[in-house]
Order: structure tokens, then C-alpha cells, then sequence
């Protein structure tokens, strides 16, 4: 209604097509927001490849394939009716994220951290790399994923993560699929709210 | 062809793309791209770094040991971008055969490193 009545009201053909080109521009970036990239960081072997494959190819390996450099694949999801892009970068595995090359860090909309619920070594510095990417990325939102929860019960208890920093944790499997998409929208509705 | 040439021919290709990633020259060295329109299409990369490069103060964006599948066959390189007056160049580097060994040497690392920690983990369990 809005755009009829400011439409009717320019009297030149002219000034009526930049009008229209200006408004279909503004509209469309607001119904397609920018892609997202989203970054996935976490020791090696904790499963960052694994959840990727899962949320994008809906497929899982018990092969250990390791990732050397980044390896990028892209998902389209919708998030409350709107279509959204992820751009997700996998990248090598490091026990600190310092270590990882800043130029795959650069410009992320988003992190996921991951790490192995059944190897301490991979959460025993969790608060720290928490605090370093929040000191170096302060507007990233992190979302964490205690990944390989389908060994809760057998090898581990999930008594032990029921404390802080673990409380926020999403405790996904890659190999079940369990809570990996809800991991993936619920950092994408935060990105999407930056 | 000397001996240079044939070694950049191979390991060396420079695209150009207009802001939106429409594709406006290729030489088609490492990656055949005469039927891509857009640098997009080719790689998901291309979807975030190109709004990126446009925004990076320097004008210029590297990213070494970008892995690509074309479906045929798995390439590793190193990525330089850099934006222009109207264009942005890519400039793609095969070092394949390089980051391949270093994917082995990895595998075995991390591996052992795993077992490793395995052990520890259990021991610490049987001393509580």
C-alpha cells in the first residue's frame, strides 16, 4: 500500500523506475540476508567434519579423514519462513584457536566449537578458547557442540557436563544426527540478529 | 614452452570477476571455467569473500590450502584476491601434490596422538 500510493504520487516515468529499481533492491536484501559464514573450530578428531557432512549431506563415515586446510561447503536453510545461506568453513583441527590461520577466521558471522564429550583433552581449555574469541571477535556469536553424545551412557556420563561451561552446550552426534541441526539454526538465528 | 612456462601453466591460473563474481576473463589452466558464469557457481568460497574483499580495507585477501572438488578430482590451493578499480583478481596456486604429503603426515599424527591421549584417559580412570 505503502509503495502504491508513493508510486501514484511521482508524476515523471523516469523518477517512477529508479523509485521501483530502489525499492525491489532494498526489499530483496531484507528477504535474502547475506550469506553467513560460519566457522567450525575444535581440536582434531572431535568430529567437526563429521557434524558438517551430517547437517549438510544428511550422511555419516566412521572413516577418520583429516582435514588439512579448509575445506567450504554451503547449505540454504530457512529460518522463520526466510531463506538463508551458511557458508560453512571446516578447518584443520588445533588444540588452541590462536594457532589456527587468521585468515580463515576473518570475516565469520558465526563459530562453532566443538569438542569430543569422550576426550577431556579436547574441553579441558574450553573456557579459555571461549574467552579468546571473545576477546578477539566480541560481536561472533559461538554456539558449542559437545559432539559424539551417543557415547553418553556407555563411556561417559552426561552427569559430568550438567556445570558450567557445559550448560550451553548443544550435545550433538554426528552419527545419529542428534541435535545438529538444532545446533546449526539456533547460531544462525543469532547471526542473523548481528 | 620453456621450462618456467610450463611450470606456471600448470600450477597457476588468474581469473577476473566483477564485484558480483560474474566471471570476465580465465586463462583455464588448473580449472575449466569457460562454461561458469559466475565465480560462485564454481566454488561456495565465493559466496562470503567476495562481499569481504570489497570491505577489507587492505583490498587484498589470502587464504592458503583451500581444499576443491570438482567431482572429478580433489585440489588443494593457495587463494590471493585482490580488489581493483571494477574487478577483483584470483589467482589460484596448485600445490596439491605438496599439501597431499602433509595430509598423510597429518593422518598419522593426529592418529597416534588420539591413541596416545586414549591411554592416559584410561589410566587416570583406574588410579580413581
Amino acid at each position: 500500500m505503502v509503495f502504491e500510493k508513493k508510486y501514484r504520487g511521482i508524476s515523471s516515468n523516469f523518477h517512477r523506475e529508479i523509485y521501483v529499481s530502489l525499492y525491489l533492491e532494498t526489499n530483496i536484501t531484507r528477504l535474502m540476508p547475506h550469506p553467513q559464514k560460519i566457522v567450525i573450530l575444535g581440536h582434531f578428531g572431535v568430529g567437526k567434519t563429521s557434524l558438517i557432512r551430517r547437517f549438510v549431506d544428511a550422511s555419516f563415515s566412521e572413516d577418520y579423514l583429516v582435514t588439512v586446510g579448509v575445506h567450504v561447503k554451503k547449505k540454504d536453510i530457512i529460518i522463520n519462513d526466510n531463506p538463508t545461506t551458511l557458508v560453512i568453513w571446516d578447518i584443520e583441527g588445533n588444540s588452541e584457536i590462536s594457532m589456527s590461520r587468521s585468515s580463515y577466521l576473518l570475516g565469520s558471522n558465526g563459530f562453532v566449537y566443538v569438542f569430543d564429550v569422550s576426550r577431556p583433552e579436547t574441553y579441558a581449555n574450553l573456557e579459555a578458547q571461549l574467552e579468546y574469541l571473545k576477546e578477539h571477535f566480541p560481536k561472533v556469536p559461538v554456539t558449542i557442540f559437545g559432539n559424539k553424545a551417543d557415547k553418553f551412557g556407555e563411556e561417559v556420563s552426561k552427569a559430568f557436563f550438567e556445570v558450567p561451561p557445559f550448560t550451553e552446550c548443544f550435545f550433538t552426534s554426528a552419527k545419529t544426527g542428534e541435535n545438529v541441526e538444532e545446533g546449526f539454526k539456533e547460531l544462525t538465528i543469532k547471526t542473523l540478529k548481528q | 614452452m620453456d621450462i618456467n612456462e610450463i611450470f606456471y601453466h600448470q600450477k597457476l591460473q588468474l581469473v577476473t570477476v566483477d564485484y558480483q563474481g560474474n566471471i570476465i576473463n580465465t586463462d583455464n589452466s588448473i580449472f575449466h571455467l569457460d562454461d561458469t558464469k559466475n565465480i560462485k557457481e564454481f566454488h561456495p568460497i565465493f559466496e562470503t569473500i567476495l562481499t569481504q574483499i570489497c570491505e577489507e580495507s587492505s583490498g587484498a585477501i589470502a587464504i592458503p590450502c583451500l581444499r576443491i572438488d570438482n567431482g572429478i578430482e580433489k585440489k588443494y590451493c593457495d587463494l590471493r584476491l585482490k580488489k581493483e578499480t571494477g574487478y577483483i583478481t584470483i589467482l589460484f596456486f596448485n600445490l596439491t601434490t605438496r599439501y597431499k604429503e602433509e595430509h598423510t603426515n597429518l593422518s598419522i599424527n593426529n592418529k597416534s596422538s588420539i591413541v596416545e591421549n586414549s591411554k592416559t584417559n584410561s589410566n587416570h580412570i583406574s588410579l580413581l
